[in-house]
């Protein structure tokens, strides 16, 4: 027997099988990924895709009329969805500066194990799992202006005299679609946030605690920068879901009164599914999708850049 | 231990119970393969969930026909009528009857146009004919229907064109009439109130104010249905009453102008707070119940309200109807009317025979005859007129035609590049809306230049009528022009 032979050949023995088990273990990850990358593929990217081919028409579901830039041309001058779009920011930005702190301090207060605090985790993520268009009957009961709950409540306590249109008149509307949305989703962000304080060790909490610190010092120097990377994985799901959504607006308002609570997303829809097939605007509504998707994406890629402090765990 | 098999036996509980909802939410269609069976599954056309009925003697080699409707209000007699098909006919036809939401019942059946999973025959709807016709999605009727189903339809009397017809061809056939708006009122606060039916706009601000003064925060004026077309249902007739339509059809354009009046109108209703609180967000049905309960002096709807208050939400008080009120208490042009009760045949049918026969059933005498006297829909052939028993329509009898009641010509349907116009004056009637002359401004603006636009394309026609006269305006000269 050679050894020298014996040797390279062993070397090579090796090499090869490492080759194959790389080989194996890719095709292992890669059948893992198929069922998501497929799903990816065929419900989100090829959709995507395919409304592009329909920009410059004036399509109506079964008929195409070629209108070359015209689509493009109104966007700029759509006063409607650009309203729709700062609607959409008004909506985002009070439903995120309620849900995020709401959601974190609830998940914070939760996690210290007192009495009965799975069963209040069930109930505030209860939400999460009814539909939407369930719970914005619920709410279209309680927000109704004649005999609705909350007005004879208010009255009762003397605080109004006069019943108010909570969902029709343009001053309470969105306040009114706003805490629906923080009520329906408060729940689910508890839930991530109350994932991210478990990873947090309790050996660092009774350092905090010997060392003297108090429940806001613990809170701010301790819980808040550690969830930094679940914090802003988080932010960024809360962003974009805030940004898209529109279906219990759609079942609350309409988008009205007069259009004040008519966000982005709803328009689009209304354009492509809701008016009458004489009146369907898919190719416009085309056009709409990708801009607004262009100002989710690019509204994401701020605040990821933002973010990424958040990143850097102590 | 004890405690993990009790989390095992509720999880595996827990699993099966969701395994079942699935499998009962899942099972909305029963095709029959069985004899004799009748099934029949929950109907609320406006919420979206699905009737399907299928009687048969013997399925088995049977020419099943799918048939669509949008229709849940006659639900139990068309249940009963396909039962007595299906176990009677000598064609060896079997007809499964499915009722769509009526919400989504045009984006269904544009869905299943573009995906080849049309029904053999579906309820009319109001659609853009030449757009179907063209797309292959119905077909004309013309070679199949029979002497006698022209002599009970009065098809040649009853075409429409650009509704049911295009030029010679037509598409569907209307078995009856809904009318036009009426002004249905509350005859308890009418009185308590001491007012009078208001025949003028100014009488109707004037009547709305006065019902409210009395409702004490109980009831109010009027109501409107905010998000369920609430400009269509009555506004609109009360200006196509007053000779305004969105249509000029002597020019052939646009012209929203003369609805401003009753703009202002509605607008002061709400800034006086005659209409009853809400309303802005309110869809049709809780408006309607609103009223049952004797919360709201008057509105406005058309012939479906007499089932609708009698079976759906039986009215507490006494009502009944009148003409809706006009500008200045004359009737200067037609209150349109709208055919219906009509079938299109699916453009791709496979089993054309049998479909028409379907269709032929719903459009003979004894179906009609049965429809009509149950109230469901207004007899538009002289013939039924004749033959049904009038007594036993009940309330619908309340909304019979009227001398002053037309079809008007189909406007030419564009798409603007703004609001609708119902949307559009719709928002400009609330407290808080846009300014009127400007909503006018623009709508007259955008409406014309998709006009333009879409009849440059060759997407539609300009309609124009020649000697129109706006109390009959099928008498004048139709014609469309290229430009």
């Amino acid at each position: 027997m050679n050894p020298k032979w014996s040797f390279t050949r062993k070397g090579e023995i090796m090499k090869e099988s490492k080759g194959k088990k790389l080989k194996k273990d890719k095709f292992t990850v890669f059948l893992m990924l198929a069922p998501a990358l497929f799903l990816l593929i065929v419900v989100s990217i090829y959709p995507f895709c395919w409304i592009f081919q329909y920009i410059t028409f004036d399509y109506n579901g079964f008929t195409k009329y070629f209108v070359g830039f015209d689509n493009i041309k109104r966007v700029f001058y759509d006063t409607l969805y650009w309203q729709s779009v700062l609607h959409t920011f008004e909506y985002a930005f009070w439903k995120l500066i309620v849900i995020m702190p709401l959601s974190l301090i609830t998940a914070v207060m939760l996690n210290q194990k007192l009495k009965a605090s799975s069963l209040f985790r069930g109930i505030f993520f209860l939400p999460t799992v009814i539909s939407s268009a369930v719970y914005c009957l619920i709410f279209y009961f309680i927000f109704a202006a004649y005999n609705g709950v909350l007005n004879g409540f208010l009255k009762y306590f003397g605080i109004i005299n006069a019943p108010i249109d909570w969902l029709g008149g343009s001053s309470t509307a969105m306040i009114s679609v706003v805490i629906v949305a923080i009520w329906g989703g408060f729940g689910n962000y508890m839930i991530l946030f109350s994932s991210g304080l478990t990873s947090i060790s309790e050996d660092v909490y009774e350092s905090a605690k010997i060392d003297g610190a108090n429940g806001f010092q613990t809170f701010f120097k301790i819980t808040l920068p550690l969830i930094g990377p679940v914090l802003k994985v988080v932010l960024m799901l809360a962003i974009t879901t805030a940004l898209k959504d529109y279906q219990s607006i759609m079942v609350l308002t309409g988008g009205g009164p007069n259009n004040r609570t008519q966000v982005m997303f709803l328009y689009i829809y209304q354009l492509c599914f809701g008016n009458g097939a004489s009146n369907l605007q898919i190719g416009y509504g085309a056009v709409l999708s990708i801009v607004s998707a262009f100002i989710v994406g690019v509204i994401t890629l701020i605040y990821l850049k933002v973010s990424k402090k958040l990143d850097d765990v102590y | 231990m004890k405690m993990l098999n009790m989390k095992k036996v509720t999880a595996a509980s827990l699993a099966l119970l969701m395994g079942l909802s699935l499998t009962a939410c899942g099972s909305s269609s029963v095709s029959s393969s069985q004899s004799e069976t009748s099934t029949q599954a929950a109907s609320d056309s406006s919420s979206g969930e699905t009737a399907t009925t299928t009687d048969t003697a013997n399925s088995g080699d049977k020419t099943k026909v799918l048939v669509w409707s949008k229709n849940s209000h006659d639900l139990e007699y068309m249940t009963e009528k396909v039962k007595e098909y299906n176990l009677t006919n000598t064609d060896n036809i079997e007809i499964e009857y499915v009722v769509q939401s009526s919400s989504d019942y045009l984006n269904l059946i544009t869905m299943s146009a573009s995906s080849g999973q049309l029904p053999d025959v579906f309820a009319n709807t109001m659609v853009n004919l030449s757009e179907f016709a063209e797309a292959g999605i119905i077909q004309p009727l013309n070679d199949m229907m029979t002497d006698e189903f022209k002599k009970v339809n009065e098809v040649d009397t009853h075409t429409y064109e650009g509704i049911n017809a295009l030029g010679e061809e037509v598409y569907w056939v209307a078995g009856g009439m809904r009318s036009g708006s009426r002004l249905i009122y509350n005859v308890e606060l009418f009185k308590n109130a001491g007012v009078e039916i208001p025949t003028t706009l100014t009488e109707t601000v004037d009547v709305a104010k006065k019902l409210t003064k009395a409702g004490a925060g109980v009831s109010y004026g009027t109501i409107f249905p905010g998000l369920s077309s609430p400009f269509e249902r009555w506004i609109e007739h009360s200006a196509e009453l007053s000779g305004v339509t969105p249509y000029d059809y002597v020019n052939g354009k646009y012209d929203f102008t003369g609805f401003k009046p009753f703009i202002e109108a509605v607008r002061q209703m709400f800034d006086d707070g005659s209409v009853l609180p809400g309303s802005a967000s309110m869809e049709i049905d809780p408006t309607r119940t609103q009223f049952a309960a004797g919360n709201v002096g008057f509105y406005g709807n058309a012939s479906q309200e007499a089932g609708v208050l009698t079976e759906q939400f039986p009215a507490e008080y006494e009502w009944s109807v009148a003409q809706l009120p006009t500008l200045d208490g004359t009737i200067k042009g037609a209150l349109s009317s709208n055919p219906n009760s009509g079938w299109f045949m699916s453009g791709t049918t496979k089993k054309k025979e049998a479909a028409w026969k379907v269709i032929e059933y719903f459009h003979s005498e004894d179906f009609l005859k049965g429809y009509i006297e149950g109230g469901y829909t207004l007899p538009i052939s002289t013939y039924m007129d004749s033959i049904v028993d009038k007594s036993k329509m009940g309330r619908l009898s309340l909304f019979a035609l009227q001398d002053y009641e037309a079809v008007y010509p189909q406007a030419p349907t564009v798409t603007p590049a703004g609001e609708t116009y119902r949307d559009a004056l719709w928002n400009a009637c609330l407290s808080n809306g846009p300014d009127i002359d400007e909503t006018i401004e623009t709508l007259n603006k955008t409406y014309n230049e998709a006009l333009d636009k879409d009849v440059a394309s060759g997407k539609v026609q300009r309609l124009v009528i020649e000697n129109f006269d706006s109390l009959h305006p099928n008498d004048g000269t139709i014609t469309y022009l290229d430009k």
